[in-house]
């Protein structure tokens, strides 16, 4: 599973990134621990069921990123949850679709 | 009325106890190596900041994630340092007829994100290599968007 995010905050942009950490009691199916390179902010994943760490609801969609610790500690990142499909499938539905890779 | 000899008195010991606490925490044995703890947090009791440190040395200050989210200092794993997943700021975005652009009955796994009018498919193998896409839509607002795996 994805998760989009916005990555505005307070008429800035964020550039979010892995931390280098995961966080979960079984570190084998723990979840990454995002921070933006501007401030080096922790933000983790949370709010309603299906978020790593369950809170009350979050942003718009009731899941979004959490600011853990640093300059943007309980500020909110709103965000979407994503399904992967076939490329087909997404193409055949979106026939103007964009394809983004590394 | 308290007889002068009963001021010296207490003079001394009140110089005494003075040179004490200063010898006390002068006494290098017992300055702490860290920096000093902070008050108690009164929910939760925790006297300590919670830092953990990656396999770069870097050191993290998880305070607030313990005493506020009640997060787990020790169930931070990895720590394999900033930059050793390096996230893409600066996708590769391909249009219909581009090099690359897949086949329309290609089988390969997407996340689709539909924003601002346009659609977007992210390869799902260039995710797991990144974890996360910085990405900017066309628009007037909400134009950045990240997509994390």
């Amino acid at each position: 599973m994805a998760v989009v995010y916005s990555r505005e905050i307070d008429a800035k942009t964020l550039t979010l990134a892995p931390s280098g950490w995961t966080y979960g009691q079984n570190a084998f199916r723990s979840t990454f621990v995002l921070m933006d390179k501007e401030t080096e902010s922790l933000w983790f994943p949370a709010g309603e069921q299906g978020c790593a760490l369950p809170l009350e609801p979050v942003g718009e969609s009731g899941c979004g990123l959490v600011g853990i610790s640093g300059f943007y500690a309980d500020r909110v990142l709103d965000g979407d949850f994503l399904l992967s499909t076939t490329w087909a499938k997404w193409k055949s539905v979106h026939p103007d679709t964009k394809y983004v890779t590394d | 009325m308290l007889k002068p000899s009963t001021y010296i008195v207490m003079g001394l010991v009140a110089v005494l106890a003075i040179m004490f606490v200063s010898c006390t925490s002068e006494a290098p044995g017992l300055t702490p190596a860290t920096t000093p703890a902070s008050a108690p947090n009164p929910e939760t009791g925790h006297e300590n900041p919670a830092i953990i440190t990656d396999r770069t040395d870097s050191k993290w200050d998880v305070t607030h994630a313990r005493d506020i989210y009640d997060m787990n200092p020790d169930y931070f794993n990895y720590g394999l340092g900033i930059g050793a997943i390096p996230s893409v700021d600066d996708p590769t975005v391909l249009e219909e007829g581009d090099s690359g652009y897949p086949s329309p009955d290609s089988r390969i796994q997407v996340f689709g994100v539909n924003h601002n009018g346009e659609q977007r498919a992210y390869s799902v193998s260039a995710l797991s290599r990144h974890e996360v896409f910085n990405d900017v839509y066309p628009g007037v607002s909400n134009q950045y968007l990240a997509v994390a795996y």
